[in-house]
């Protein structure tokens, strides 16, 4: 018998060395563990320490994933989901709340605080009268200007569809750039179309859609219509520019308009931390119009964790109007919270339909995962085919449908 | 050593410019990127800096838990080159010298069959299997990259070793050599230029992999290099001054092991084209 070659052997000594300290790191102290996206991550750390501090028997585990929708999927396979997700109200979350996998919270108090609209959001993203995440952060959707250009234009920020394109108009005649429009990257336009359709299709379409009342063909062609006419006075080659390059033009005063929601601001300032900027309620109509504000951010947490008692002190804790105020303060976005209307004072001219409740989800997270409406959109303002844009949107939504019943 | 006569070509001295121009100049939008302000990002892209921001590389260190991710990646990039050569040269040598039997005859082709399967076919059962048998860590991906290999080295090896003479192993057996000393003693010193290949390989595939440990870790602390660049891109945009720096660090290991290797790498590989 020949003995292994020594290198084996001690290749293999290391791995079962390596195992055995992997094995042992047991300790008394609960642990949860806390999925999020990649925003705000110091302020959660610095929430939890707070939190810790409170329990000393709980500690939390903060972990952004790489791919954060990617990685969830594995986790539900492996049947390790986190015991708490925090995530979009979209249509990502649409596909683990309908998978039963987030616990209900619809008797629970922690949702007293929270304004009915967004709860309704939730409910209505899976469609019945369960609450599968406690509204946490919303997000708004506006017509983002640089003051200072359109002072220089003589203009005040528009109110109506009829203003906002005549100032399109005499920004062009005065040789600027109206607006920056960034179509490499499809989900660009759902804020856009999400802003005129918010106030020109009925709130029932998604469900009237789905029990063939209703078409995209009847409801959609005036939005696509609007939609085609802002994008003319785009910058040359909107398709080339990704949000990015787009905002990071926009920043350095590349445009008087930029249509985005509040989460762009920051990635403006950053930028160029100099620049004023202001937003007003979309112009999609000439009467009142509703903005779109959606949860931005929920916490979910998992129907099957193994310590319920210790993620419902969790989720007390994270829900109280300090540390809301605390984390709003650090990512600088709308509240869900009753009685609130957004601080930041660019979003000043936001303040009012928030407060006379003019506000309302986005109308494409009621649409079936897996409709990629974006790159439809993305195509036609370019193509300009609205016939191919409204029927392909109709048929698609249709086998989307029947694929997933 | 200059052949009488023969001048470079002009034309193929433009062509090598081209093409190391199409290597150097993402290399110095990188360099340039990774000590810029976010603001200097903004304004022009290809600009120098106007002054140089070593804090990015800091700043990434402490964002990517950097030197942890390295720990992980080096450790399992390590084992994974000794281990897929030490092991997959071996069953190469079982299969190349047994094809007159039907059995290894089939194993190899069940083998080179899988180099046919993509990955995200058998992702999801393969993370299912590793989480229930403890596997998701990185010894369970050291596992699954020997594993993975097998494959392709098993084409390579084969190939490779049936051009080394059977005269050889038959005088060491009549020394006296058991197959497990020729193997050693012998065959795998002589595979050298394949092991160089089928090293430096797996070596960039394991250190660059990012799907493989994106769905099997699923302890954080136990990221590798490739996942924790992730950091730096928020939902819609990404800190490209923080992430050059970081890209950088993560590359430079690759190019010091390349720089460290070249000189034995290369003479494995012309050892391999001369027979003698």
């Amino acid at each position: 018998m020949s003995k292994p070659h020594p290198t084996i052997r001690r290749t293999f000594l290391g791995l079962s060395l390596l195992l055995l300290g992997a094995a042992s790191s047991a300790s008394a102290v609960t642990e949860l563990e806390f999925y999020v996206g990649n925003k705000g991550i110091d302020t959660w750390k610095a929430l939890f320490a707070a939190f810790e501090k409170q329990n000393p028997d709980i500690k939390v585990n903060l972990v952004v994933p790489p791919d954060f929708v990617a990685v969830l999927k594995t986790r539900i396979v492996k049947n390790k989901l986190p015991d708490i997700v925090a995530m979009g109200g979209d249509t990502n979350f649409k596909g683990f709340a309908e998978g039963g996998v987030f616990k209900d919270y619809a008797a629970d108090p922690l949702l007293k605080s929270v304004k009915p609209i967004y709860i309704q959001q939730i409910q209505s993203i899976v469609g019945g009268k369960q609450v599968y995440g406690i509204p946490y952060t919303a997000n708004t959707i506006g017509l983002i200007y640089n003051a200072d250009k359109l002072k220089q234009l003589g203009l005040t920020p528009p109110k109506t569809y009829a203003q906002f394109i005549a100032a399109l108009k005499k920004a062009r005649a005065a040789g600027q750039t109206p607006l920056t429009l960034t179509l490499k990257d499809a989900w660009v336009t759902l804020p856009f179309m999400n802003a005129i359709a918010v106030n020109t299709v009925p709130a029932t379409f998604a469900a009237q859609k789905n029990a063939g009342k209703a078409t995209f063909k009847a409801a959609y062609s005036g939005v696509a219509d609007k939609m085609l006419e802002i994008a003319g006075y785009a910058q040359n080659d909107p398709a080339g520019t990704s949000f990015a390059d787009g905002t990071a033009a926009f920043a350095r005063g590349g445009s008087v308009f930029y249509i985005q929601g509040d989460w762009a601001l920051p990635d403006i300032l950053a930028a160029n931390p100099k620049i004023k900027l202001g937003m007003v309620p979309f112009p999609a109509t000439n009467g009142a119009n509703t903005v779109v504000s959606s949860v931005d951010l929920l916490l979910a947490s998992a129907k099957d964790t193994r310590h319920p008692a210790e993620v419902d002190k969790l989720l007390k804790f994270l829900t109280s109007k300090a540390n809301v105020t605390t984390y709003l303060r650090a990512v600088n976005a709308p509240s869900v919270q009753v009685g609130t209307v957004p601080t930041d004072p660019i979003l000043s001219a936001m303040k009012a339909p928030y407060s006379s409740g003019k506000i309302a989800g986005a109308p494409f997270n009621l649409f079936p995962p897996g409709l990629n409406a974006e790159t439809f959109f993305q195509a036609y303002l370019q193509d300009k085919n609205k016939a191919k844009l409204l029927d392909g949107l109709d048929k698609t939504w249709t086998d989307v449908v029947r694929r997933s019943n | 050593m200059n052949e009488a006569g023969k001048r470079p070509s002009t034309l193929i001295t433009v062509l090598l410019f081209l093409g190391a121009l199409s290597i150097l100049f993402p290399l110095y939008l990188a360099v340039v990127t990774a000590l810029k302000t976010p603001q200097e990002v903004a304004a022009s892209v290809f600009a120098l800096p106007t002054s140089l921001r070593w804090e990015n590389f800091s700043e990434a260190i402490r964002l990517t838990n950097f030197f942890t991710a390295f720990r992980t990646s080096a450790f399992v990039t390590v084992s994974v080159v000794l281990l897929t050569l030490l092991t997959n040269s071996l069953v190469a040598y079982a299969i190349a010298r047994n094809q007159d039997k039907p059995l290894f005859r089939y194993l190899y082709y069940y083998f080179i069959s899988a180099l046919f399967i993509p990955f995200p076919i058998i992702m999801l059962p393969v993370v299912k299997q590793t989480s229930a048998w403890g596997m998701d860590n990185p010894v369970g991906l050291i596992f699954l990259y020997v594993v993975y290999g097998l494959s392709f080295n098993i084409f390579v090896y084969v190939g490779y070793i049936k051009s080394i003479p059977r005269e050889i192993e038959e005088a060491a057996l009549i020394d006296g050599a058991t197959t497990w000393q020729t193997f050693w003693k012998i065959i795998f010193p002589l595979l050298s230029p394949m092991n160089a290949t089928v090293g430096i390989l797996t070596c960039l595939w394991a250190w660059n992999d990012f799907l493989l440990p994106l769905v099997i870790i699923s302890d954080p602390e136990f990221a590798t290099l490739p996942l924790v660049q992730y950091i730096f891109q928020g939902q819609f945009s990404t800190q490209y001054n923080l992430a050059f720096a970081s890209y950088l660090m993560t590359l430079a290991p690759m190019v010091i092991v390349y720089l460290l290797a070249q000189r034995w790498i290369i003479s494995g590989v012309t050892q391999g084209s001369v027979k003698g």
